[in-house]
């Protein structure tokens, strides 16, 4: 009686299977269709914003602006590009801002060396010019580190954690600054502030360098598809082997190390060490990045779409500079277009 | 010394806070074995299961692989010792592609770390053929289906070269022609010397595929048996320890005005032409294959998805539900299916849960009267036998019968007069299961009328007054289950004719 049941099930389902493997198909096609669209309303946007800033600013298209638009946003970009793999990794790290500020900082503290009298005394000879930059580098790591063990080890939830760490690294660039600022940083480093690579300043070509080797590690390398792993669902990942605690570790020494490079570029463009410096930086990265398309519960995005963020938030700034509008209304503005970016994101998202 | 057993687990204990989970527990699994584990939801299979994945350590008790002692720190561990454990639930990564999920934490790698993904997918595609089943593995497992993404979980578990693989409720989603396939790989690999444990609720899995079985009961062994020996009744004997009577169809014949009257409902492509009527106190099951039709008619009737045509009265007054939330006002109510997701708040309490949809009833000035609150849920509490250890209990630690019946007595507390009841025991074991049909019947008789929704036969003919059954949107049979067969309703369904 079963039996003769169940051999009539499985006639009749060669119906739903049949169903299941056309819808497949089917399937295949709108993913990319809506993955295209879901990427491109980024570029769409951007692309719109371009043309509009080129219509009300004629100075828009000129190729100083330009390059000096990219110029601001190559600090911002490299911090989100750091905030990008936390983020994925289904983190957030306020603490950027202010390793920033230390990395600044830090970077004209070890040129003077402890003989800084308020003005230049001398610079360092103890230390060659690489090692600075390594060590600049490394603090930022170190902040990374301090966070990441806070989170993954001490189970510290990341928000609290790195507010926590943003509110002390603030206090330690202060601390290193003895209040004040710290100028002049030689000659070696102002390549990094005011050099150029063909057209594009120096920053710009390290962060375009940067987006491109991080697209290819999340993307492409175990490492990076890990990030999505344990951003993705936690527990699966680890049930698959893989160390999550040690990968959010070395997501937030990522951002760290990537906070610091902002920092120290920063610092040899001013020229000078200054702890008030990236105040503010870890929202517009987080702006940047959610903008991009990068889910804020992780596992999902990616670098190139936080490049754009960055470059449509700076773009903003910029054009509203350009036709003269008070510092004021350009933060209304500013905050209405984050919204509606990422309102026309959804709304291009849902439509399937 | 070369074993028959492939694995030992001797003598295992665990405890949990204030719960003893598992006690002196021993299971040996021989090579080229399906050994079957059954047991009620809190029998601690899940738990030892866990354990021999290395999810979980044991308190006391060896664990013993081809002869040799072995302890797991970690899932990892497991895995490469030799044991695949799929678990019910967190097996996959919702973001990832199907082939990444299969092969997460040992990619197929070029050098530096790249990942190999063509090869990855070739791979990938070749340990989902056999299902027969068309899956796009590149794309993100979350925008595969239920099903889908079962069998991509199942082909990851298989996929590694385990000497023990553990399926724990692999089939709950799969179609029979799917299960079918499943049962042809394991006979596979039982060949090839391949231990295999085997859950699953469904008793009559057990007598298709296994070898041996291996009853729990409350954290402890009732005993191993060759399945040849053994029949459904002895296992649901030994799993509840009490014998369990079939609960018998129930026909009423409800005659006077219906509550709910549907005519001529369409929406494009998934309902044709419903119509049909609900009486006060009646239970009418809705019976279909996947994708005949009968969620969009849920839907339908909340509000959620809006119909093209057709009417819905009730009480005789035409309403047209707008959303959810106007349906219930009304007194329409969906008891989702998904409990955890959209039936219950996990986090609260038991009191709070089950009155959650009348806070505003029990409220003066916007604040909720918390004695009144008490006193209802403690009223749901005995009448719906809810085995928790106080009000204040989470509903996250309740079983899953129990967390059901929560989700029952926070609708039995709104006005609703019709209740849509989604696959109301999914998830829920053998003795509950009869608990919760007899609670069904219970709000039935204080006047609601019913709509059961189940995939299950046996359940919806035996707690339905009348059955509805749709295929391809409509509605194409109707019974009363007292005067028809399993067999009769099936073929209806399916579109065949029966001589």
């Amino acid at each position: 009686m079963r039996d003769g049941g169940e051999g009539g099930v499985n006639g009749a389902k060669g119906e739903p299977v049949a169903a299941a493997s056309a819808s497949g198909i089917r399937l295949r096609g709108s993913n990319t269709w809506i993955n295209g669209l879901r990427r491109n309303s980024v570029y769409l946007v951007f692309i719109l914003l371009v043309i509009i800033s080129a219509q009300v600013s004629p100075a828009f298209l000129t190729w100083t602006n330009i390059a000096n638009l990219l110029r601001q946003a190559s600090y911002i970009g490299l911090v989100s590009v750091g905030m990008t793999f936390v983020i994925i990794s289904g983190g957030i790290d306020l603490s950027v801002g202010s390793t920033v500020a230390v990395s600044g900082v830090l970077l004209a503290y070890l040129f003077h060396w402890g003989g800084y009298k308020g003005y230049v005394v001398t610079l360092s000879p103890a230390m060659p010019t690489p090692l600075i930059v390594l060590s600049t580098l490394a603090a930022g790591a170190l902040v990374g580190l301090l966070n990441g063990v806070l989170i993954a080890k001490a189970r510290i939830p990341a928000f609290v954690a790195t507010l926590a760490t943003m509110v002390s690294v603030r206090g330690v660039a202060y601390m290193l600054a003895g209040g004040r600022t710290i100028f002049g940083l030689g000659e070696s480093l102002s390549v990094l502030g005011f050099g150029n690579i063909g057209p594009l300043p120096v920053p710009v070509v390290i962060w375009l360098g940067c987006v491109l080797v991080s697209g290819f590690i999340l993307k492409r390398t175990v490492f990076g598809r890990w990030v999505y792993a344990v951003g993705g669902d936690e527990d699966s990942a680890r049930l698959s082997g893989i160390n999550c605690d040690r990968h959010k570790v070395l997501m937030y020494v990522v951002a760290g190390v990537f906070a610091a490079l902002a920092g120290m570029l920063m610092a040899c463009r001013i020229d000078q060490g200054e702890p008030r410096q990236g105040e503010l930086f870890e929202l517009d990265a987080i702006a940047a990045v959610v903008i991009g398309g990068t889910s804020l519960s992780g596992g999902r995005g990616g670098v190139g779409g936080t490049a754009i963020g960055v470059l449509i938030l700076t773009l903003i700034t910029n054009v509203l500079n350009l036709v003269g509008v008070h510092p004021f209304p350009q933060q209304i503005v500013k905050g209405i277009i984050i919204l509606g970016g990422v309102f026309l994101q959804r709304w291009l998202a849902s439509r399937n | 010394m070369a074993d028959e057993f492939v694995l030992r687990m001797e003598h295992v204990s665990k405890s949990f806070p204030g719960v003893r989970a598992l006690h002196d527990v021993s299971l040996s699994v021989r090579r080229g074995e399906i050994h079957c584990l059954v047991g009620q939801n809190g029998a601690g299979k899940s738990t030892l299961m866990k354990i021999l994945g290395g999810a979980y350590r044991m308190d006391a008790g060896d664990i013993i692989l081809d002869g040799e002692k072995v302890f797991f720190p970690n899932p990892h561990a497991a895995l490469k010792a030799g044991i695949s454990v799929l678990y019910q639930e967190l097996a996959l990564n919702p973001c990832l592609s199907a082939a990444e999920n299969i092969f997460l934490g040992r990619e197929i790698k070029t050098p530096f770390g790249v990942v190999n993904v063509r090869r990855q997918q070739q791979e990938a595609e070749r340990l989902i053929k056999p299902f027969g089943v068309e899956i796009d593995v590149a794309l993100p497992v979350e925008q595969l289906s239920v099903a889908q993404q079962q069998i991509v979980a199942i082909g990851k578990a298989l996929s590694f070269k385990a000497k023990v693989i553990v399926l724990d409720e692999p089939s709950a989603v799969l179609t029979v022609e799917e299960l079918g396939r499943l049962f042809n790989i394991m006979r596979g690999l039982r060949e090839d010397g391949v231990g295999i444990i085997y859950i699953s609720h469904r008793l009559e899995e057990i007598f298709e595929i296994g070898d041996r079985v291996t009853v729990l009961r409350d954290g402890e062994v009732v005993g191993t048996f060759d399945v040849s020996t053994v029949n459904e009744s002895d296992l649901v004997r030994m799993m509840t320890g009490r014998e369990v009577v079939k609960t018998g169809s129930r026909s009423r014949v409800e005659t006077g005005e219906p509550v709910l009257e549907v005519e001529n409902l369409s929406r494009r492509r998934v309902l044709r032409d419903v119509s049909f009527r609900l009486h006060a106190g009646e239970i009418v099951g809705v019976f279909g294959l996947v994708g005949a039709g009968r969620t969009e008619l849920a839907h339908a009737l909340i509000g959620a998805d809006r119909p093209d045509s057709g009417r819905i009265l009730l009480d005789g007054k035409e309403v047209m539900p707008s959303s959810p939330q106007h349906a219930l006002k009304l007194g329409i109510g969906l008891v989702p299916e998904d409990r955890k997701r959209h039936g219950l708040v996990l986090g609260m309490n038991v009191a709070d849960n089950s009155t959650l949809a009348i806070w505003d009833r029990l409220a003066r000035l916007g604040i909720v009267d918390r004695r009144s609150l008490l006193a209802s849920a403690r009223e749901s509490v005995d009448e719906l036998r809810i085995k928790t250890p106080s009000l204040s209990a989470l509903v996250e630690n309740l079983s899953g019968g129990n967390q059901q019946k929560v989700v029952l007595a926070k609708w039995l507390a709104t006005a609703c007069k019709v209740l849509i009841l989604d696959e109301p025991t999914r998830g829920v074991d053998v003795g509950a299961k009869a608990e919760i049909h007899e609670l069904i019947r219970a709000i039935a008789s204080r006047g609601k009328a019913l709509i059961v929704i189940s995939s299950e036969l046996p359940e919806i003919m035996s707690v339905s007054d009348r059955l509805l059954v749709m295929r391809k949107g409509r509605i194409v049979g109707e019974f009363l289950p007292a005067q028809t067969t399993q067999e009769d309703v099936l073929a209806c369904a399916m579109g065949v004719k029966v001589a």
